[in-house]
């Protein structure tokens, strides 16, 4: 059969043709490259992708509810199941955003869950985007091109169209559009992921805009044309930093931002999607309490678990910690994209020493982890031999009228056999996700 | 018009000036290319006199490789290749994924083509490529508005390149004609401001086509100065 596989060189030229790419800064430059495409899928059966949905759900659900919690009336911090240091120390807790509810109260509407699949089957998720989570056009865009290459296969396999997603966004700006059209904000041509920004702007209808593109008049927000007429935007997803949306709130020596938009966002005229302030949720300090919040707001046990955590913060942890070191992983809850993760298995006696002290003196600033030894998932390299890489998972939930989980996903692999970071900056490459559907 | 950015209309401008300049140039070194068959590849100093290209070149080996392939050579046909596409990477939302892809596979092929000793038969498919991106953006785009704009822009190069390279009257006096026109009917609505001026000095050249010789030079500033796009406050990509 004519499968994905044999036609890897066809897909991956037709990817270069479509302008399939990412951004990367490596010495102060700018560089554009491909973003590799396997193409074996990851496939992920009928059955398991139904109890990965009922997890999602719950949980992009919960940590909603836990944002519009600590932005209003801050019960589970009272109630002493979310310590208040961590929700105020975090630095993705906006003081700017509190008691401001978004429209149709929702925080997160794209929400980007990072997951791995331990050896035994179990998933495991890794951590919560639940600012601005890039990365479906890839598998969106590859899908079309591999059933263009491969139409037997998708005629054949059970597979779920997962060419919605285009739908789903859409309905979710429409859901909480104040009134006006719908715009994307893109920092620029020199973003990482520029590329993804200018196809959903293509395929959803919306205006791919830039800062200086709008204006806010009497607390509403207004694309400005050529011919300096204005029309009425009603929800923005936005592709730049909370710190940058609006220099009148946040930064007030930024050069960039709508001066403004935060009020007419408090004033209930436009959504901003995702809300600013949704770093309180998405802090890897407060992955470890995600379990207790969905036991907390809905009352239920967590379906899908986090990967086992320490938060040195707490006295018992960070003894754990401190004795165990060589064994975990350390994150830099401040960082992203692969940044500020070490091994302890890759240090040597006087880093972990070095190390020790550091989460000592430091202890909010970092969560440890036990090393989840996950499923490797086959490559091909261009000689067509086969290896393999570890890989994860990014789902991407979508909240409007309803929650819903996109039927595909972003796998994303490491770039060399040993190593276990996957992120595309760090040079990773990615694949479908397949799900079937059904046994 | 619907919501067409001013950022937009800047890089809608330029990408329908640097894909006719590409073009223009492509054809033009085939002409030439075909020439040096018999005359020898020194005539490239003629080449390069007429088309207003500083002379850079160590000789006629270095002209055909940089000239043509060189993205660092900011006269280098590639280079201007590139700034079509980079125009085009930033309108995707308008001129749709089919049309931008077109200019990547001419950018892909032409870059693959260097240190080819066929050039113009290697080189044919990138000019295919500039042919499909028109016919695509005529196609897919669903803004007739700012279709327009591209058009403008390739109107305005066309006759600027053909009054450089010399090339017949009859094709440049086709060419004015069809800017003018195109100015008229449909500038006024654009947004870009027109040098009056200047449009009503090429009207000057229709009206007396004997003259368009002695005012080559002229004519050739004028078309430079007619539409004005700077006003947006960007520059192009």
């Amino acid at each position: 059969m004519n499968t994905p596989v044999a036609n890897s060189k066809e897909i991956n030229e037709l990817l270069a043709r479509y302008g399939v790419k990412f951004g990367i800064y490596k010495n102060g430059s700018f560089h554009e490259q491909l973003f590799p495409f396997d193409a074996i899928p990851r496939i992920i059966p009928a059955a398991d992708f139904a109890e990965l949905e009922k997890g999602l759900i719950q949980r992009v659900d919960a940590l909603n509810m836990f944002l519009r919690d600590v932005y209003s009336d801050k019960k589970i911090i009272s109630d002493g199941v979310v310590p208040e240091d961590f929700v105020y120390s975090s630095t993705g807790f906006l003081q700017q955003c509190d008691g401001v509810l978004p429209p149709k109260g929702i925080y997160s509407h794209i929400s980007g869950i990072d997951l791995v699949q331990a050896k035994d089957g179990v998933w495991y998720i890794l951590e919560d985007n639940l600012r601005i989570p890039s990365g479906a056009s890839y598998p969106l865009i590859a899908r079309e091109l591999c059933r263009m290459t491969s139409p037997d296969v998708f005629r054949e396999a059970q597979v779920r169209d997962n060419r919605n997603y285009i739908a789903l966004l859409r309905e979710t700006m429409d859901y909480v559009n104040c009134g006006g059209i719908n715009v994307i904000l893109t920092p620029g041509r020199y973003n990482a992921a520029y590329f993804e920004h200018s196809y959903f702007a293509e395929k959803t209808g919306a205006a791919l805009v830039q800062n200086s593109d709008l204006f806010v008049e009497d607390n509403i927000l207004y694309l400005k044309d050529y011919q300096n007429g204005k029309t009425r935007v009603g929800a923005v997803y936005r592709r730049i930093s909370d710190e940058y949306l609006d220099p009148l709130t946040f930064l007030p020596e930024s050069l960039i931002g709508i001066p403004h938009i935060m009020d007419a966002y408090r004033a209930g005229n436009v959504a901003l999607i995702n809300a600013p302030g949704n770093g309180a949720a998405d802090d890897k300090g407060i992955y470890y309490f995600v379990p207790k919040m969905i036991e907390y707001y809905l009352g239920e046990k967590a379906i899908l678990q986090n990967a086992p955590t320490y938060l040195p913060f707490y006295e018992n942890d960070r003894k754990y910690v401190l004795d165990n070191l060589e064994k975990l992983v350390i994150k830099d809850v401040s960082e992203a994209g692969g940044y500020g993760v070490v091994f302890g298995s890759d240090m040597t006696k006087e880093q972990l020493a070095d190390w020790r002290k550091l989460i000592s003196e430091q202890s909010r600033r970092f969560i440890a982890q036990e090393v989840i030894d996950f499923i490797d998932l086959p490559i091909t390299d261009e000689q067509g031999n086969t290896t393999l890489h570890k890989a994860d998972l990014r789902a991407f939930v979508l909240s409007g009228e309803t929650t819903r989980v996109w039927c595909s996903g972003l796998t994303r692999f490491s770039r060399n056999v040993d190593s276990f970071v996957v992120n595309s900056s760090q040079g990773g490459g990615f694949k479908d996700t397949w799900v079937l559907s059904q046994e | 018009m619907g919501t067409i950015t001013r950022i937009n209309i800047n890089n809608l401008f330029w990408l329908g000036r640097y894909t006719e300049r590409v073009f223009i140039t492509l054809n033009s070194f085939f002409r030439f290319s075909d020439k040096i068959i018999e005359q020898g590849g020194e005539f490239y100093e003629k080449y390069l006199e007429n088309i207003s290209v500083p002379n850079i070149y160590k000789n006629s080996d270095d002209f055909f490789d940089r000239y043509v392939f060189d993205e660092n050579d900011p006269n280098s046909i590639y280079s201007n290749l590139l700034r079509a596409l980079g125009n085009g990477i930033v309108l995707r939302e308008e001129i749709k994924t089919p049309s931008l892809s077109y200019l990547q596979m001419a950018a892909d092929k032409f870059k693959a083509c260097r240190g080819t000793d066929k050039i113009r038969y290697d080189l044919l498919p990138v000019r295919d490529a500039i042919y499909a991106f028109w016919g695509s953006v005529d196609s897919n785009m669903t803004d007739f508005d700012a279709l327009k704009i591209i058009h403008l822009g390739k109107a305005v190069e066309h006759v600027d390149m053909e009054l450089r390279l010399s090339l017949p009257e009859e094709e440049t006096l086709a060419g004015l004609q069809n800017l003018v026109k195109h100015v008229e009917r449909y500038v006024g609505q654009s947004g870009c401001i027109i040098n009056k001026v200047a449009l009503s000095a090429l009207k000057s050249a229709l009206a007396a086509p004997e003259k368009l010789e002695q005012n080559r030079n002229a004519l050739i500033a004028d078309v430079e100065e007619l539409i004005e796009v700077n006003f947006l406050e960007t520059v192009a990509v």
